[in-house]
């Protein structure tokens, strides 16, 4: 036991926190703009919507390293963009902000695909219900879309969020692997096994399986109890 | 309070194109599924834009092509009443009533007339439940309450019955026909039943491939069917396609016979038809007389329909069909007959095989031109 605690203290456990970090910020932003795609692109004409649907995809389907390498192009210091980021001292490569872009990147279509899902699930009759009794848009969207289609947007999040954290190829693109910036649990894996450190390695291992483990669990028991009216006959209100 | 409808609407493979006004009255809306009625109600609720054409409820424009109004369905505010309800299933009864009562009502008020609604439709208690623990009674009484909470300027109801079984029905069959006599203003019903129809409706329209064929009153439908729609819709059994072949007389091809009617016969007349339950016993031959096989015979609690064909028919037009050949046409070769069952005794109700004489009395035949 002691000599465990001793290994612990040895480790830097700098990986730990940007990976929490980098993971929390990713999956805020891939919520909120999975579930903006998902209802921005049902109200598209068909046409549209398909090209839409194929652009917010393809990320999914690209190796991770391509999609890194894209980014890199099109943020590093050869486009105006990059450029201009750099300027101003907020560096969108090889920076904190990197690791954020690569796993928001990565994880958008999983998010974006099951919050589509679950919306085109809804019965548009139960919607129109709601406009002829004066409900607003926003209020449609925020008092029956998200409740109705919660457990499926739950599950996209779930998806996302196991995406973000072992993000790997993309962050090593564009964000590099800089101790206590930009390197991840997934990141001190690879590299602590290349220098053979095996030990450390299987300790981030284990630290990334549990915590996955725990965010899971989390999310489920939460979907449930935010979906209890469907349970309702198990007891509760009656 | 009015309701005045004209619009267009062309979809692939079907056009819609309605016409109507209404007062404070009951209307209904019969036809078969598909047929554009509940389009109709969609578009005055402004779920669904026509193409062209005007809606004015109760002296407020809801619609124009030509001066470009267009009112969202939030401004209309019809709180149309769907086939299977649309209940929210996240919101409890209470909220679910509420739904309807704009932000604007203090709390109190609108606690006060939520406890009214679920009072007056018999549902006290029921308020934090979800619409998941209500049987399919309860919760078409709470979108009634829905409905009635949102005080909408017409009442717009899309088969509000068709998803309860039989013994609910009647039960809820009161309480809707109670509610309509309550109400002062324009309500649009739609069914596709015609005793429904019959029993809340002041005037029925007949509706067809989305247009209006016919509009009267429930007598009207049942005694004076003006069209092959309201024909089938208001339980016509027989109906047949015919030909003039003299000013009281007329061939009807698939039968293979020709029949006489009190009427004179109009020049255009395109089908025949004949209740099932108006169809006589005859002793023999004689005016409108037929001598008939039974080919099926089926029963239902008080009464029996017996499948007749035609032994001395024509075959000029249309040949004899077996059953196995072809359903349809040979349905359509035969007449059918509905006996009473109840005070006659079983054994004297023809069978299968047995040879009978039907009269078909000439004035209780209808003759439509479309």
């Amino acid at each position: 036991m002691g000599s465990l605690v001793e290994f612990v203290g040895t480790i830097d456990l700098s990986p730990l926190w940007v990976t929490l970090k980098t993971t929390g910020t990713a999956i805020v932003i891939v919520f909120l703009l999975g579930l903006a795609a998902a209802y921005f692109s049902l109200r598209m004409p068909p046409r549209l919507q398909d090209l839409a649907d194929s652009i917010f995809t393809i990320p999914m389907v690209l190796p991770p390293t391509v999609c890194g390498f894209i980014l890199l192009l099109a943020l590093g210091r050869n486009t105006a963009v990059g450029q201009w980021f750099i300027d101003v001292g907020f560096p969108l490569v090889f920076s904190w902000p990197a690791t954020v872009i690569a796993a928001s990147v990565v994880a958008f279509p999983l998010m974006y695909r099951s919050a589509r899902g679950a919306f085109e699930n809804l019965d548009p009759n139960m919607l129109d219900a709601a406009r002829t009794l004066g409900w607003s848009e926003p209020r449609i969207f925020f008092r029956l879309m998200l409740p109705l289609a919660w457990s499926s947007i739950a599950a996209g999040t779930v998806l996302a969020f196991a995406r973000a954290l072992g993000e790997f190829g993309a962050t090593l693109f564009l964000a590099g692997n800089y101790l206590g910036v930009t390197r991840t649990i997934p990141m001190a894996i690879y590299f602590e096994w290349m220098n053979g450190n095996t030990d450390v390695a299987i300790f981030w291992t284990l630290i990334i399986m549990l915590f996955s483990f725990i965010v899971i669990l989390f999310v489920n028991l939460w979907s449930r109890r935010t979906t209890r009216y469907r349970h309702a006959s198990e007891g509760g209100a009656s | 309070m009015s309701l005045e409808v004209r619009i267009k609407k062309a979809l692939p493979g079907f056009a819609l194109d309605v016409e109507f006004d209404s007062g404070d009255e009951t209307l209904g809306f019969l036809g078969a599924s598909g047929c554009g009625k509940s389009l109709t109600l969609k578009c005055i609720a402004g779920i669904e834009k026509p193409d062209e054409g005007r809606i004015v409820v109760n002296g407020r424009v809801f619609f124009d092509s030509k001066e470009g109004v267009n009112l969202s369905p939030q401004e209309r505010k019809t709180a149309l009443l769907f086939q299977n309800y649309m209940l929210f299933p996240n919101c409890t009864v209470a909220e679910n009533v509420a739904a309807g009562l704009g932000r604007d009502v203090p709390k109190g008020e609108r606690a006060r007339i939520v406890d009214a609604e679920l009072k007056r439709f018999g549902l006290e208690g029921f308020g934090k439940r979800y619409p998941s623990q209500l049987s399919g009674g309860q919760q078409q009484r709470v979108a009634l309450a829905r409905m009635l909470a949102a005080k909408p300027g017409i009442l717009m109801l899309d088969e509000p019955l068709s998803a309860l079984d039989a013994h609910l029905k009647g039960v809820l069959e009161q309480n809707l026909a109670g509610l309509f006599d309550a109400y002062q203003g324009t309500i649009l019903y739609v069914s596709h039943d015609i005793d429904e129809a019959l029993r809340f409706c002041d005037r029925i329209a007949v509706v067809d491939s989305g247009r209006i064929v016919e509009m009267g009153t429930g007598d009207d439908l049942v005694n004076r069917p003006r069209s092959l729609a309201g024909l089938k819709l208001s339980g016509c059994k027989n109906a047949t396609p015919a030909r003039k072949s003299g000013p009281y007389s007329v061939w009807l091809p698939k039968w293979g016979v020709e029949l006489t009617s009190a009427v004179e016969v109009p020049e255009n007349v395109a089908c025949c038809g004949v209740r099932a339950r108006f169809v006589e016993r005859a002793d023999g031959p004689g005016e409108n007389c037929f001598r008939m096989r039974v080919d099926r015979v089926s029963d239902s609690r008080f009464e029996r329909m017996l499948l007749l064909g035609f032994i001395d028919r024509d075959e000029a037009d249309v040949p004899t069909v077996d059953a196995h050949e072809d359903e349809m046409k040979y349905l359509h070769q035969h007449l059918f007959w509905r006996l009473p069952r109840i005070g006659e005794s079983e054994l004297r109700l023809p069978q299968v095989g047995e040879e009978v004489w039907v009269r078909i009395p000439k004035d209780k035949i209808y003759l439509v031109t479309e």
